[in-house]
């Protein structure tokens, strides 16, 4: 029968995607000994030790904005992917436009429309070259 | 009327004389130190343990639209989680792909830096 302490022996442990070019970012935080069940946890080899001094650093042991390069902990602020940025994007592009225009009965300028067909392109994957976003109209 | 001092008779006596009147707990019936500590112990003031191995966490942080959101210490299995904006600002933002170890952050139409505060149960 497996022992939390034989298996887990550095008790704190940060999980992080092993096949994610480094560094990727903490996916999250295990405190294995306090745990009452253990399944689904990674193996311990599959994680970075956390001391316990980092463990109980609060500028250290933080929700968002570390990551894993080389079997360390380092900061690491994660980009979100160029799809879900065009996809926000092209949120708030639409709100702008019909603020701004289709609820005036006016005519979108022909700068938007391209704006917005190049965010749509790269937001549902037809556009697979760009590697960043277009640049909104000024006005 | 004079009553014969048999021994239950002076044990009832004192008893009703001495001690005073009430309900009282069955020796040993009570929760010691060990399982208190062990229900309720914590070094964090966001995590808040509770019996039968729940567990909540109460924490602020700054996120951006599709950050990845880790809880303070994982879960063995969550139950759920709430996130919200914490400040004067329009942000409407959710918390989705909830795992026993964090969640990802929407928020409408996007954003950057959005100070928000999570709560989530679950269980040791």
């Amino acid at each position: 029968m497996s022992d939390v302490k034989t298996d887990y022996p550095a008790r704190y442990y940060a999980s992080y995607d092993t096949t994610a070019t480094q560094p990727t970012q903490v996916t999250g935080w295990y405190d294995t000994w306090d745990m009452s069940s253990l399944d689904g946890v990674p193996a311990a080899s599959s994680m970075v030790v956390v001391t316990e001094t980092q463990w109980n650093d609060a500028t250290f042991h933080l929700p968002i904005g570390k990551g894993v390069k080389d079997g360390v902990i380092v900061d690491f602020m994660p980009t979100a992917p160029l799809t879900t940025q065009a996809s926000y994007a092209l949120s708030s592009a639409r709100t702008y436009v019909q603020n701004n225009y289709t609820i005036l009965n006016e005519t979108t300028p022909d700068a938007w429309v391209t704006y917005l067909k190049a965010l749509m392109a790269i937001a549902n994957g037809t556009d697979t070259t760009s590697t960043t976003l277009p640049t909104a109209p000024t006005t | 009327m004079l009553a014969v001092p048999t021994t239950d008779n002076v044990y009832s006596q004192i008893t009703s004389y001495a001690q005073p009147k009430g309900s009282y707990q069955a020796a040993g019936d009570y929760v010691t130190t060990d399982i208190y500590n062990s229900d309720f112990n914590t070094t964090s003031d966001n995590v808040i343990n509770l019996p039968y191995q729940n567990r909540e966490q109460v924490f602020t942080t700054t996120a951006s639209a599709g950050d990845i959101v880790t809880f303070p210490v994982a879960f063995s299995s969550v139950q759920g989680c709430i996130c919200h904006v914490q400040g004067n600002s329009d942000y409407n933002v959710k918390a989705f792909n909830v795992t026993n170890t964090g969640f990802t952050l929407h928020i409408n139409s996007g954003g950057n830096n959005a100070p928000i505060v999570v709560y989530a149960k679950g269980k040791k």
